[in-house]
């Protein structure tokens, strides 16, 4: 009961009735019987392919468009934007783990051997750079002296207590974690796009501190990526060495004259396009892209600056200009 | 053996009498078992294998699972052909068998192949056997929804996700208890499941991997029993439960330990309710909503099935929690009532107005109740038939019922009886009565029964159509036959037994006032034919040469729809589109088809529902507008034609839309029997799908440049967006990974991985593991992914793998086990076979074929082609038995051709009744000209046989004719009248329905009117000018 098998089942009728009245009056009508079997409505919703092209001839004779009606566009939550200027950032996405650069964890170790005759550091203490950690009585000239921090920062461990005879194993660690090396992995693809003094943004525990890429340096055991340190401040003290973290590189920024954002651009016949609203006509451009960040993308040629170009939901418009395509094959 | 028939009836008669009572009881009891629908199923044969296969491409689809199963399948006994399509996620292959072929045996044998090949297909996938059900299994459909403000019980508003849980969990066990309802079909909502949302950063910083999850999942998510201990007597047994139950439960699994201390799933992960990867939804109204779908068994009643889901619908009800709705929006009992209403009306009026024509023209109520007897009678034969046979009772079944049909044979004999009893005068004595009534029989027995015959036979062509047209006329043909021979038997054994019985007392020779007048009005007019024999017979040629001409320029229509009443719309998007872009369309289309003051309800499935009985993609919307009744519309004389247009209007408005309007059963039987739809299909098989669409495109530029193409196109195979994430091999392997390693951590990562249930109470709900969703959407830092490596360290995605964005087949179709595309045309204003013709040798000359690449073609005009040779050969054996049976009736060819005239004469009525009511052709109006050569025979057959006997007895040829004529004048007035009467309400009714029964009404009315007046006039002059010779002898 399909049109189309309605259709020959209205053939077959015809050929019935022909036959029956042929036969009768032993007109030999059967030849023709099915020539003149097709009528008009059967095929309504196919073949309006090209409906919104005629409205389109003074513009621009190639470019397939849609006709959308401003509220009808709104209700179905299209979007536009202006064209215009704008910056591309590029972000290269890298993880490491953060360090204590080597300057700021320090074993003290007593300069004389000799007893250990006070600590007065605590782990765990902070200690001022300079402030006294311990006095020991030097085995050769049975003098005190102090051991000193070398630096400001935290006594990690203490290998030592009163009595001990002091020899050459630390005493003390003392670690600095205001400032932290975060070593990023960069791996081959990325590492032309690295440079020192790239600006990062480094996320811990969806915190962001940005920074700058200090410098480059090849993995110790021959991994096969470069390691980018960047040096963060830990004021707060919240991040601590061994702590995982994502690196944002900033590998590019680039003003361009002419940005359009991403989700305004669309596919249509294999061409990158952007809708371009005039009125209730939107006209697919194809563009020709540069640069790109994932969120806006640069535009070469192809869309005049400060033209009206659908954002949001520009799916809708590919779907209406590609929808005479659309068919329900089985 | 007629007339010891005839003797035995008259004899018995009591006896005979009591058997209407048999008749009465077989026809109820019968009645109720009586299948009843709207529409005849024209469904083949045919079983579905579903394979799901989630997260499967086509490609992968075809590969693993079409293929393996296709394969299986060869060589099946009474195999007719398989088709098999391979989408995302999901593998049909659809399995059609011949003609009659056992459906249960039809499954069996396809699961003991099926079973073979379990080994064959990739571990954890199943192929399934769809439904057993026909297209017009979805009889009932409700929807599941929360009222506004509603909360759950734990203070959350509903969503789709509680409401589907609410349909598989409370309403579908119960709905699928009942009888007759083979499956319960849900789309729409989220099916529940607990995810498990590793953050990658934290896998790298424990040093856990996605394998380690599931792994810790699958071996902590357990109930163990242990045997039973005895102590003291009693049996104790012991169990030790360790099933997780709660998201707590679930946070608390220990996955690995970062030094001593351990690390737990929420350490590394969230869990979360959360959503599967669907493949469907369903709106209503312009909003989300949760559908489920009641399919009926194969050959169950879809009446008292669809009543009985009603009922339990009602029951369900009390059993939901508070604020969930749940509304019948699709009941097939609507529609069938409704039909069945039209057709009773058409029937019973039918009924009425013959009984009254044979009151007015008997002039005796008692022969016409007699007569009208036949009615019922026949009815209740005809019903007990068609339980026997497996005719269900519907629109076309019944359609072609006419009652005025049925009583032609009483109706000759009764009046033959009542006309020799009224000549007789005076009250006969028992046996004398008999004895007239007997002859009176007798005397016209013959002509009526080979009256009868011969409209039965020109059934016959009907019955070799095949297909669809045959599935929807066969019943046709068979209830009209069952009936005309149940007529013709009670004619021969009732009718006379019950004369015999009732026609007592004097019967005055009541010859009405209209036959008399008519009578008086017909003399001088056949006197005055008989003189101008040239004139009248070349005008009845003219006019036959003129209708025959007016016919071709009727426009011609298919089968007139079945108007069910309600629509159905396809909203079709392109290809790649995105289930929840397709809802947001949707929506708004849903809101403007809802604004018409008409609708009622609005709903739609998107995609494919749970059980796939119709595998559509996302972009692919099977919308339902359930129409208010008639009364309830702003003008309810608007027609449906009108609604739809105005519909088509309001919807074309809206973007990224397009259309296929139709109506519900008929979508049904269209995604059911679906293969080429077109006139001419031209297939290509092979096996790469880029030379297979290049061949077919450059198939399709030639067929287009062939005149009288229309439509041709491609079938759409490609245009899905696919990510492919192609491994790098040399890559991989210095990181010490493999291919697998790589593609287990997309696969679980993006698709997602079952990693076991969770339980509560009887409702189980799987336990999956899945990247979250914010990283699996950004597809432009995917290749920053880190891949964690064997030593602890990690490496990103694109390091390893190269990212593809690009359109992939959305589709693959086969069918007999290759690869195919079809390019499919139709044709206008040209002769289909040369064009045809013409396509194929375009094609040989223009398009080269690689090897291993050949062409198929098919389409309708192949089912036309065999349809016009059955036909070829049929028709005219067909009119070789009415003329054999004419020969046997008269012993004369010539005038059995004369009555054959009549066929001719009779469709100038038939094509000028449709010109003036400004009806197409349809093969409606064709079963009604077919009916009318019967008709138009057997009028001629009454007339003929009484002026031959007359001629015989008098030796006056003109005196024969004119007082044969005047005799026979009322059986002929009558015959045409309760046979065109019985068609009025038929041709005029507009409910449901009516439309396909109203051209084969037409068509009859006109007819009998056109050959009743020619059978009086051009018949009598052809009989004198044929025979003007043997009149001198």
């Amino acid at each position: 009961m399909t049109n189309e098998s309605g259709k020959h089942t209205m053939k077959i009728t015809t050929a019935l009735l022909y036959f029956l009245l042929g036969t009768f009056l032993t007109l030999p009508a059967l030849p023709s019987l099915a020539s003149q079997s097709h009528d008009e409505s059967g095929y309504s919703g196919h073949s309006e392919s090209g409906k919104h092209e005629d409205s389109d001839h003074e513009h621009d004779e190639k470019s397939p468009s849609a006709i959308i009606p401003e509220p009808m566009a709104r209700r179905n939550g299209m979007r536009t934007g202006i064209a215009g200027p704008g910056t591309i950032e590029r972000h290269l996405k890298v993880y490491g783990r953060l360090e204590l650069p080597p300057d700021q964890r320090i074993e003290v170790r007593a300069r004389f051997a000799g007893l250990v005759k006070s600590v007065s550091a605590r782990v765990g203490q902070q200690v001022g750079k300079g402030e006294v950690l311990a006095i020991i009585e030097s085995n050769d000239s049975l003098k005190d002296y102090a051991i000193r921090a070398p630096i400001a920062g935290v006594i990690q461990s203490r290998q030592t207590s009163v009595g001990e005879i002091s020899s050459n194993t630390p005493l003390f660690t003392v670690v600095d974690t205001r400032k932290l090396w975060a070593t990023l992995q960069v791996f081959s693809a990325q590492r032309f796009e690295v440079k020192p003094g790239l600006p990062v943004h480094v996320v811990h525990n969806s915190h962001r501190h940005d920074s700058t890429v200090d410098s480059l340096a090849p993995a110790d055991q021959g991994e096969p990526y470069v390691l980018a340190r960047v040096l963060l401040d830990n004021p707060n003290g919240d991040m601590a060495p061994g702590d995982l973290v994502t690196g944002e590189i900033d590998a590019e920024i680039i003003s361009a004259s002419l940005v359009v954002e991403n989700r305004a651009l669309q596919k249509l016949e294999g061409k990158t396009v952007v809708f371009v609203q005039e009125g209730d006509q939107f006209h697919a451009r194809v563009i020709k892209t540069g640069r790109t960040d994932g969120r806006h993308t640069e535009v070469l040629s192809g869309l005049d600056a400060n033209a009206r170009y659908v954002v949001e939901n520009s799916y809708l418009i590919k779907a209406d200009i590609e929808k005479s395509g659309a068919a329900h094959d089985h | 053996m007629i007339d010891s028939i005839v003797r035995l009836s008259i004899e018995r008669r009591f006896l005979m009498l009591s058997l209407i009572l048999v008749l009465t009881g077989m026809g109820i009891w019968s009645y109720q078992r009586l299948p009843i629908d709207a529409v005849p199923d024209i469904t083949n044969v045919q079983v579905q294998i579903n394979t799901e296969a989630p997260g499967y491409s086509p490609l992968e689809a075809e590969q693993r699972i079409t293929f393996p199963v296709e394969t299986a399948l060869y060589g099946l006994p009474q195999l007719d052909y398989t088709r098999s399509l391979s989408r995302y996620g999901l593998s049909q292959v659809t399995v059609v068998f011949e003609e009659g072929t056992d459906i249960y045996h039809a499954r069996n044998l396809i699961d003991e192949r099926l079973a073979a090949i379990k080994s064959a297909l990739p571990s954890g996938l199943e192929p399934r056997m769809g439904p057993i059900a026909t297209g017009l299994g979805e009889i009932f459909s409700y929807t599941v929804q929360a009222e506004e403000g509603s909360k759950q019980p734990n203070g959350e508003p509903w969503d789709s996700t509680a409401l589907r849980e609410i349909q598989d969990w409370i309403i579908k066990p119960q709905m699928a208890q009942v009888r007759g309802v083979v499956e319960i079909n849900t789309i729409g909502g989220f099916d529940k499941q607990y995810h498990v949302t590793p953050n990658p950063i934290k896998l790298l910083e424990h040093g856990i991997t996605l394998p380690d999850i599931a792994r810790a999942l699958q071996a902590n998510n357990n109930n163990r029993g242990a045997g039973y201990i005895e102590r003291n007597g009693e049996q104790i047994l012991v169990r030790s439960p360790g099933q997780l139950q709660t998201i707590t439960d679930i946070e608390q699994v220990v996955v690995g330990r970062h030094g001593s201390a351990p690390v737990m799933i929420e350490d590394v992960a969230e869990v979360a309710i959360g959503k599967e990867l669907r493949t469907g939804a369903a709106t209503r109204d312009g909003k989300e909503t949760v559908l489920g779908t009641a399919m009926m068994l194969t050959g169950a009643n879809s009446r008292t099935v669809a009543r009985d889901l009603a009922a339990k619908l009602e029951s369900v009800k009390v059993s939901l929690p508070e604020g969930i709705k749940v509304e019948t929006v699709y009941d097939r009992t609507t529609l069938v009532d409704k039909t069945i209403v039209t057709v009773q009306k058409n029937l019973l009026e039918g009924a009425l107005l013959v009984i009254v024509v044979l009151f007015l023209l008997l002039g005796n109520i008692r022969a016409a109740l007699i007569t009208a007897a036949v009615i019922p009678l026949a009815m209740m034969a005809t019903i007990t038939g068609m339980v026997r046979t497996g005719v269900s009772a519907n629109l076309m079944s019944l359609g072609a019922l006419d009652f005025g049909l049925i009583v032609d044979g009483a109706v000759i004999i009764v009046e033959n009886c009542i006309r020799r009893l009224s000549h007789s005068g005076q009250t006969l004595a028992l046996r004398e009565r008999l004895e007239v009534v007997y002859d009176a029989t007798r005397e016209v027995i013959r002509p009526s029964l080979f009256g009868v015959a011969i409209i039965t036979v020109v059934y016959i062509p009907i019955f070799t159509l095949s297909g669809v047209e045959g599935k929807m006329f066969h019943p046709m043909a068979a209830t009209v036959v069952m009936a005309l021979l149940a007529a013709m038997v009670i004619s021969l054994t009732l009718v006379p037994a019950a004369v015999a019985v009732f026609m007592k007392g004097p019967i005055q020779e009541q010859e009405s006032r209209i036959i008399r007048s008519s009578k008086n009005l017909y003399r001088p007019l056949l006197e005055k034919a008989l003189s101008l024999p040239s004139t009248v017979v070349g005008s009845a040629t003219l006019l036959v040469v003129l209708c025959l001409w007016l016919a071709t320029t009727l426009g011609s229509e298919f089968v007139p729809q079945l108007d069910e009443g309600d629509i159905a719309l396809h909203a079709l998007r392109i290809p790649g589109t995105g289930l929840e872009q397709s809802i947001k369309l949707q929506e708004i289309l849903e809101e403007r088809l809802k604004a018409f003051p008409e609708v009622d309800k609005v709903f739609a499935k998107i995609g494919t529902p749970e059980v796939a009985t119709d595998p559509m993609p996302p972009n692919v919307a099977d919308n339902f507008v359930m129409l208010k009744p008639r009364d309830q519309w702003p003008d309810p004389k608007r027609s449906k034609a009108e609604l739809v247009k105005a519909m088509e209007e309001a919807v074309e408005a809206l973007p990224g839309n397009n259309y296929e309007f139709t109506q519900p059963i008929q979508m049904r039987f269209n995604e059911l029997i679906s293969g080429v739809r077109a006139d001419l299909g031209i297939k290509v098989f092979g096996d790469d799908l880029d030379q297979l669409e290049q061949t077919a495109e450059e198939i399709l530029a030639v067929v287009q440049r062939v005149e009288g193409a229309a439509d041709a196109r491609v079938e759409q195979v490609s245009g899905l967006p696919m990510l492919s994430i192609i491994p790098k091999r040399i890559a991989l392997a210095r990181y010490g990974l493999t291919v697998d390693d790589l593609q287990s951590l997309i696969a679980a990562g993006i698709g997602g991985e079952d990693v076991g249930l969770i339980y509560e109470g009887d409702r189980r709900f799987t336990l999956a593991l899945r990247l979250p969703e914010d990283i699996r959407r950004d597809i432009d830092s995917l290749g920053f992914l880190p891949v964690p490596l064997p030593n602890g360290n990690y490496v990103p995605l694109a390091e390893v793998a190269d990212l593809q964005l690009k359109p992939a087949p959305a589709q693959i179709s086969r069918e007999n086990g290759k690869r195919r595309v079809v390019v499919t045309a139709n044709v206008r204003d040209r002769d289909l076979g040369s064009f045809v013709d013409e396509v194929e040798r375009q094609i040989a000359n223009k398009v080269e074929l690689p090897s291993g690449y050949w062409l198929d073609y098919g389409g309708t005009f192949e089912q036309l082609q065999s349809a016009s040779k059955r036909l070829a050969l049929v028709v005219p054996v067909t009119l070789a038995i009415i003329i054999g049976l004419l020969v046997m009736a008269f012993g004369s060819l010539k005038d059995s051709l004369i009555i054959f005239t009549g066929v001719p004469l009779a469709l100038t009525g038939g094509v000028l009744a449709l010109w003036l009511r400004d009806l197409p052709l349809s093969i409606s109006a064709g079963v009604g000209f077919i009916a009318l050569s019967g008709v138009a025979v057997l009028n001629g057959l009454v007339m003929l046989s009484f002026i031959r006997d007359l001629w015989h007895e008098t030796g006056d040829l003109r005196e024969a004719i004119v007082e044969g004529a005047l005799i026979r004048l009322r059986p002929v007035l009558m015959t045409a009248l309760v046979a065109s009467l019985g068609f009025v309400p038929m041709a005029l009714n507009t409910g449901t329905g009516a439309e396909v029964q109203r051209p084969l009404a037409t068509v009859v009315i006109g007819g009998i009117i056109s050959s009743t007046l020619l059978t009086l006039f051009v018949l009598p002059v052809l009989y004198r000018w044929v025979h003007r010779r043997d009149q001198t002898d």
